[in-house]
């Protein structure tokens, strides 16, 4: 059951959700009632191609008949409805990603959407594993490698847990195939709010303050506390879905092995295919729970 | 800009990608980008679009009826458009995103040794004792302490950056619009936060609050009383980022709602974009009057 804002449901102003450009009338309420799973990705690319797998694998729509329809109308994020779930897409970073929550949200929960999954399916860079490995998150961590989301609100800090939900987690890594072509760690994650300085990159427009043996310095401690990935959104996903007793993880593919680089050179055709195992991972899970 | 800040690695890569934009260094990018002296950033597509809509109306006195404007190269993350000597981008939600999509751009210029550019930012933004429709033109950003910096963490390390940008630019801009005669345009600090809802002391997020309505209030009184007019989410970065490097910048909020009376955004996205049109020919006219 969620933990929500209960001034919600006697403020009429509420009815507007302006980062989605929705009105939440009877008709908007009917089209998003009935929702359990919700898969979100980058990429409104990515959201839509995931939507398209969906409706083959789950409702058996030949996609090269049907195409998936947004369901948003603003042009910052996008949502297809396929049966029970939902591909949306949250945009680059902690703060895009957080605005689409508390919208989306608030949207589910006004539709009457009481038992909900979070599961972010991302790009990443990796530390020290294989370009196209999965890494399903346990715990996030800011870039400073303490665990938790800083808030600055009115004013103050404030820290939220961010660990993932374990169980949500375990049910993931039990529908898992028993043979696959890549390698699946669990463990915890970095979401940097920068993807050059804040991710210790060499190939930033800036010049950076550190040099090589810092960085390894960095990976090394990094790797001790079990991080296998930095990406750029999960501290937020779960600081939110924490507060808001969603379970909600995050299965991320690596697009590369930063110790060995910075640049994301793989292919069009080889990110194109690292991005499908996250999803397929994904596709396992909720082909099993129908 | 200011070239010793600019990161020398990037010279020992053999091509340097710019994934999220889809360029690389190996293209032809001073024949592209190399009459650009203007870039403005803009957080959704659509609003790139209606910008350079514009922006091509002003430089080149076409219109949609003739020509179609498109945005160029890969358009999965961002979409970009050139107009004379202006690039316009959308950037997305936020610092982060931002700051990619300012890397990357910055990094077009780098590699094409084209040093003598401004940025602008134009995008909605919170009121705080101003009205919809209003115009507020910052050269000042603070955080949700009401500092003039921005912190980053780089290699797992704080640095703090200062966010005040060039007071002429903004002035100028504010000047130059007593001509065209765009109503409501002032000068004021933009507060900047990395959240919607609770870093912006609204009390219709979707989480439980932590604090009262009244705490609100008398924050955004406080917000006030320092000078504060608008507020968004990427301003801070912007100014960090242009403060680093030295770029002459300036950012050009559009109210959408005044936060002293209110929460909700209620004004419709036809007016948000007939706001986002009349500001933007601000920008575009003042360009267009120093390059002839």
């Amino acid at each position: 059951m969620s933990n929500l804002n209960n001034l919600l449901n006697n403020k009429p102003g509420t009815y507007y959700l302006y980062n989605l450009d929705l009105v939440l009338n009877k008709t908007l309420i009917a089209q998003f009632h009935g929702i359990k799973y919700v898969c979100m990705q980058g990429s409104s690319d990515r959201a839509k191609e995931f939507a398209g797998k969906l409706a083959h694998e789950i409702l058996d729509i030949d996609p090269r008949f049907f195409k998936p329809v947004n369901l948003f109308k603003g042009t910052r994020f996008e949502c297809y409805r396929i049966g029970n779930i939902l591909s949306v897409s949250h945009g680059m970073g902690t703060v895009s990603i957080i605005t689409l929550l508390h919208n989306l949200t608030k949207l589910l929960h006004t539709a009457n959407n009481t038992e909900l999954e979070y599961i972010r399916i991302g790009t990443c860079g990796g530390i020290n594993i294989n370009p196209g490995s999965i890494v399903i998150t346990d715990t996030s961590y800011m870039p400073d490698l303490s665990s938790g989301y800083s808030m600055q609100v009115l004013g103050k800090d404030i820290i939220y847990p961010t660990n993932m939900n374990s169980s949500l987690n375990d049910r993931i890594f039990s529908c898992l195939p028993n043979k696959l072509p890549f390698s699946i760690y669990r463990g915890n994650s970095i979401a940097a709010d920068d993807f050059y300085l804040g991710q210790a990159r060499f190939d930033g427009v800036i010049k950076p303050h550190y040099d090589e043996k810092k960085r390894q310095e960095y990976f090394a401690r990094a790797s001790a506390l079990n991080i296998y990935n930095i990406e750029m959104e999960s501290t937020a996903l779960a600081a939110f879905c924490n507060r808001a007793s969603i379970p909600a993880t995050m299965i991320a593919v690596t697009l590369l092995d930063r110790m060995h680089g910075d640049q994301i050179t793989a292919s069009d055709e080889e990110i194109t295919d690292y991005a499908d195992r996250a999803q397929q991972v994904v596709l396992s899970y909720l082909k099993s729970v129908r | 800009m200011n070239l010793k800040n600019l990161n020398p690695h990037i010279q020992n890569l053999e091509v340097d990608h710019l994934y999220h934009i889809g360029l690389d260094s190996s293209m032809d990018l001073a024949s592209l980008f190399g009459n650009i002296k203007y870039v403005v950033f803009t957080l959704s597509n659509a609003e790139a679009g209606v910008v350079a809509r514009q922006f091509a109306q002003i430089w080149y006195n076409i219109t949609e009826e003739k020509f179609t404007y498109q945005p160029i190269y890969k358009t999965e993350r961002f979409h970009m458009y050139k107009v004379g000597l202006t690039l316009i981008i959308s950037i997305g939600v936020g610092m982060p995103s931002l700051l990619i999509g300012m890397n990357e751009v910055t990094k077009i210029l780098m590699h094409i040794k084209h040093f003598d550019v401004t940025f602008f930012k134009i995008g909605f933004a919170g009121g705080i004792g101003v009205n919809p429709g209003d115009v507020i033109i910052s050269n000042n950003v603070v955080n949700g302490k009401f500092e003039a910096i921005y912190n980053s963490i780089e290699c797992g390390e704080t640095f703090t950056y200062p966010t005040v940008l060039d007071h002429e630019l903004a002035n100028y801009l504010l000047y130059f619009n007593h001509s065209i005669g765009r109503k409501n345009v002032t000068i004021g600090t933009t507060l900047s936060t990395k959240d919607f809802y609770d870093e912006q002391a609204r009390v219709n997020g979707a989480l439980p609050i932590t604090y009262t309505q009244q705490e609100c209030d008398a924050y955004l009184t406080r917000a006030y009383e320092f000078g504060i007019r608008a507020i968004d989410m990427e301003s801070l970065v912007f100014a960090g980022f242009c403060n680093q490097l030295e770029i002459a910048a300036s950012i050009i909020g559009i109210v959408v709602v005044d936060r002293l009376e209110k929460d909700d955004i209620q004004i419709t996205m036809n007016d948000q974009m007939e706001y986002l049109s009349s500001s933007s020919r601000i920008l575009a006219r003042y360009i267009k009057s120093i390059c002839y």
